[in-house]
């Protein structure tokens, strides 16, 4: 498969998929205290993100 | 396939039964949640027009599942068991946890009704629309594992 001949969204989809593959091989090794951490840590790390994107956009706009 | 992959783990842990496999598969839903609104934050920042109204409405739409997951784990931090293995709910807990969900439900719906959202165009709706489906399905099955796992 040449996946350079694919369009953008597909191939967009399939590293998606890829990458939430090794995520789940990732989880089943971590106990339920592990999984929780790295839950709190991702959602810290999500809202840093929307954040900075929210601001940049009212920055943008002014 | 994430609904049969959800629908068979649900059957799974029905059948087994085992307290440290529900409490685990919650975990993992948690985790997997915030896997998600990562991913919907990519494509919001890569595929949505900057500072367009769907790109505005999408970050805080994912901000609001965020930080009810976020509040989900936070509390059900508070009933992990000695040893790291299982989540020991109270009643209380219980009950706290499912208010929660369903909150989070309500919130995901909510985009999926969204005028700016539904008249993207559908390239760029069918990745957020993906991303959606897998929380929406997460948030039912987390939903169903709460309930199943017994109280102290």
């Amino acid at each position: 498969m040449n996946f350079a001949e694919l369009p953008a969204t597909i191939t967009g989809v399939i590293l998606l998929i890829f990458r939430e593959l090794l995520k789940e091989k990732e989880r089943s090794g971590m106990s339920v205290d592990e999984l929780v951490e790295s839950a709190l840590k991702q959602t810290t790390a999500n809202e840093d993100r929307i954040k900075e994107l929210l601001e940049t956009v009212k920055q943008d706009m002014q | 396939m994430r609904r049969q992959i959800a629908i068979l783990g649900l059957l799974l842990l029905t059948i087994a039964g085992s307290a440290c496999d529900k409490s685990k598969e919650f975990a993992k839903n948690a985790d997997r949640i915030a896997g998600y609104v990562a991913t919907g934050i990519d494509i919001a920042e890569k595929d949505l027009p900057s500072g367009s109204n769907a790109q505005i409405q999408t970050l805080t739409a994912l901000r609001a599942v965020n930080t009810i997951n976020g509040e989900i784990t936070a509390e059900a931090k508070k009933y992990i068991s000695a040893d790291g293995k299982r989540l020991e709910l109270t009643g209380v807990g219980k009950d706290k946890l499912l208010q929660i969900l369903a909150s989070g439900n309500t919130t995901i719906q909510s985009l999926l009704k969204n005028e700016d959202f539904i008249n993207l165009p559908d390239e760029k709706r069918t990745r957020i629309m993906s991303t959606i489906n897998d929380l929406t399905e997460t948030f039912a099955v987390m939903v169903e594992l709460v309930d199943a796992v017994k109280t102290k």
